[in-house]
């Protein structure tokens, strides 16, 4: 619309020409494009979208409203006479999510909007959003499969440890029940059991070695022998615990203990040492049998028996002493005529010698006779088992003289044992008197012998005496060990010496039995040898 | 299995620190994508506008110029300013006459002249003379604004009531 002004500057006409914006504004319009869905296009104050748009069929002045939607952002916007924008999405005319800007210019009068479909806006928001939730699944997924590989781990260990826990406790159990089962056979047991350390200080007892010496646990154990027992006592008790650690073997011992109530008791202590897997011994353990009432009666009838065995052999002492008392009379009497008549100096000189030799005889045998004749006390020690054997043979040679009966020792090499002398001694007396006895009663002068035959084993040393019999009916064998029980005729025996020797031999840990050897009446002694131990 | 738990606490923190980081990634990524289409989509409007801003105040000026064409021909002012209703049809024909070439030239679809009392004593259309202009009706402002300004104006987008046919780059008169 442009005025028409005549030469004063009046207007006096207004010309207006008509355009068809579509078409003047088309290029500009088309040049306002993003993507390959933007458009730019243009609103009237009404509303009305002016131009071909891609989604309004039709030419100018089509109503920007879908008739059957309602009135769009930019519409409302625009008849407004209001600039803007949004990017978040709104609904177009279609009823396609559109993003857009737009602006209303006076100048114009009219609004430019320009929007591009929303989908194709936010692809790459969309396509970063599936990158990253891709991402994020994907480490997730890793994440989450390496925790539950974890804890699958974790629970295979945890049910590993839970099985190995169980297995645990229940072998706890099963130790805790084996301890059980063990402190009370060990509590149980009728004697007194004690386990020390090398030092000799207690590690454990039983409840009879408390109840002996009235003594409570706490006041025992890490104690030394020397902090419980009399020095003597103690002295005894570490010395024995020595020898078991050094030979790491079980030993037997005869010992002396004083108990809480003061008396003394005397026990068969067997002992023995705790060797660990590389063979080292680290402690020593031993269990003691009160054998004090047993040990008094065995003395009682060891006196006896050895009184009797004295009295069986005074007749043959009497003759033996009293034939050298015979020459020491008939000397003397020559002695005494050539001092009266001629003096010849050799005669004189073997009166004398004889009447030395026939006192040296009766010497011995008195010693001999003091000798079995005294009570057996005091501590085992260490012998040659042929020496005593020959002892013997010497002490009961007046009596074989009488019987003219042979005695042959068969000897084998050498054996120590651990004993009372005099009591192995009266043992073995006491068999060959019996051999004697039976010897004396064989008619023939052939079978007059008596075998001694010495063994060693791998931990005994045995000693057979065979007599001239031939056995022992069985009935008589069941009984042969029991006190009083003899075939000798009466008033001969008192039936106690092998009652008395088999309790000698139980108490050196051995063993005296009866065997038929060769058809010959045998009697068995089989006794513990000492090992030679060497000092580790 | 109390132990157990302990281990669910690292792979729950780095799934909630992956979630975490992947929801302010993409914020991020949305914001500044985003922030990017909306100075697209701006830049792109504003530089629209001046397109057609620019556009506009070429067809003022091609207004002018055909304004001035009209304003050579004295006589025709004369009858112009004679008011007479009479001369209406004359005047008209001498306009379509100076003004089709205009037309041709500027791609106008059609013209009118109108005297100060709002009536078309001019148009493309014959049948447009001697009644009031329609487009003063719709946009009285932009008639207000020429007559006091005396400066050309773009009117309001009217919908018109007729298309206008082409022959080539011409205008035939509706008959």
């Amino acid at each position: 619309m442009a005025p028409l002004i005549d030469n004063n500057g009046e207007v006096f006409s207004v010309f207006m020409f008509r355009v068809n914006p579509d078409e003047i504004y088309k290029k500009i319009l088309e040049k306002g494009k993003i993507g390959n869905s933007g458009k730019s296009f243009i609103l009237t104050d009404e509303g009305r979208v002016i131009g071909k748009s891609r989604f309004l069929k039709g030419s100018i002045n089509k109503s920007a409203h879908n008739p059957k939607l309602s009135s769009t952002l930019v519409a409302d916007e625009i008849t407004r006479k209001k600039s803007g924008s949004n990017i978040k999405g709104f609904i177009d005319h279609r009823g396609v999510r559109v993003a857009g800007a737009w602006t209303w210019s006076n100048q114009l009068k009219f609004g430019i909007a320009s929007e591009v479909d929303f989908d194709e806006v936010m692809k790459p928001i969309i396509e970063f959003k599936k990158y990253i939730f891709l991402g994020v699944a994907i480490i997730l997924t890793i994440v989450w499969v390496l925790f539950i590989k974890l804890i699958n781990s974790y629970k295979l260990l945890a049910l590993k440890n839970l099985k190995q826990s169980e297995e645990n406790k229940e072998k706890d159990v099963k130790i805790k029940e084996s301890e059980g089962f063990f402190n009370m056979t060990i509590d149980y047991i009728p004697g007194v059991f004690y386990a020390k350390d090398l030092e000799g200080k207690f590690l454990g007892v039983n409840q009879n070695f408390l109840n002996l010496f009235d003594k409570k646990l706490n006041n025992v154990i890490s104690k030394s022998n020397f902090e419980l027992f009399p020095k003597d006592i103690a002295d005894e008790f570490s010395k024995n615990d020595k020898q078991v650690a050094q030979s790491k073997e079980v030993r037997v011992y005869e010992e002396i203990s004083v108990g809480g109530d003061g008396l003394e008791r005397f026990y068969d202590s067997y002992k023995f040492p705790y060797i660990n897997e590389e063979g080292h011994v680290y402690a020593t353990g031993g269990i003691s049998f009160d054998v004090t009432d047993k040990k008094i009666l065995e003395r009682k009838l060891a006196h006896r028996s050895r009184l009797e065995s004295l009295g069986e052999m005074s007749a043959g002492v009497a003759h033996e002493i009293n034939n050298p008392m015979t020459i020491i009379n008939m000397n003397l009497k020559v002695i005494k005529k050539i001092m009266n008549g001629k003096l010849d100096k050799d005669m004189v000189f073997k009166a004398v010698q004889e009447g030395e030799d026939a006192i040296a005889r009766c010497s011995k045998i008195i010693t001999g006779l003091k000798t079995f004749s005294r009570k057996s006390v005091g501590n085992k020690e260490d012998y040659s088992f042929t020496t005593i054997i020959e002892n013997a043979i010497e002490l009961v040679e007046v009596a074989r003289k009488m019987t003219n009966i042979k005695i042959e020792f068969n000897k084998s090499p050498d054996s120590t044992i651990n004993c009372r002398k005099v009591e192995i001694e009266q043992v073995l007396i006491n068999l060959l008197q019996n051999a004697l006895y039976i010897g004396e009663r064989e008619v023939n002068d052939a079978d007059r012998v008596i075998k001694l035959e010495m063994k060693r084993k791998s931990h005994t040393t045995m000693i057979r005496i065979s007599d001239p019999g031939n056995g022992i009916d069985k009935a008589v064998q069941q009984k042969l060990f029991d006190p009083f029980f003899t075939t000798k005729a009466v008033g001969v025996g008192t039936g106690l010496g092998l009652s008395i020797s088999k309790g000698i031999i139980s108490s050196h840990g051995g063993d005296l039995y009866y065997e038929l050897f060769e058809g010959k009446t045998s009697f068995v002694i089989e006794i513990p040898s000492v090992k030679k131990v060497e000092a580790t | 299995m109390k132990n157990i738990s302990s281990f669910f606490i690292p792979p729950i923190v780095i799934t909630i620190l992956l979630i975490v980081g992947a929801f302010f990634a993409f914020s991020e990524f949305k914001s500044l994508e985003e922030e990017n289409i909306y100075s697209s989509l701006k830049a792109l409007n504003e530089s629209t506008v001046q397109g057609l801003e620019s556009k506009v105040e070429l067809l003022k000026k091609n207004g002018k110029l055909s304004v001035s064409y009209i304003l050579k021909d004295q006589d025709l002012v004369k009858k112009i300013k004679s008011n007479d209703e009479r001369a209406n049809s004359l005047i008209n024909l001498k306009l379509n006459e100076l003004i089709k070439p205009a037309l041709a030239s500027f791609n106008f679809e059609g013209f009118f002249l109108i005297n100060l009392n709002g009536m078309n004593i001019g148009s493309t259309r014959q049948s447009n003379l001697n009644k009031t202009n329609l487009v003063i009706l719709k946009d009285k402002n932009s008639w207000d604004t020429v007559l006091k300004t005396k400066e050309a104006v773009l009117t309001k987008i009217i919908p018109s009531d007729v298309r206008l046919s082409r022959n080539g780059n011409l205008v035939e008169m509706a008959t």
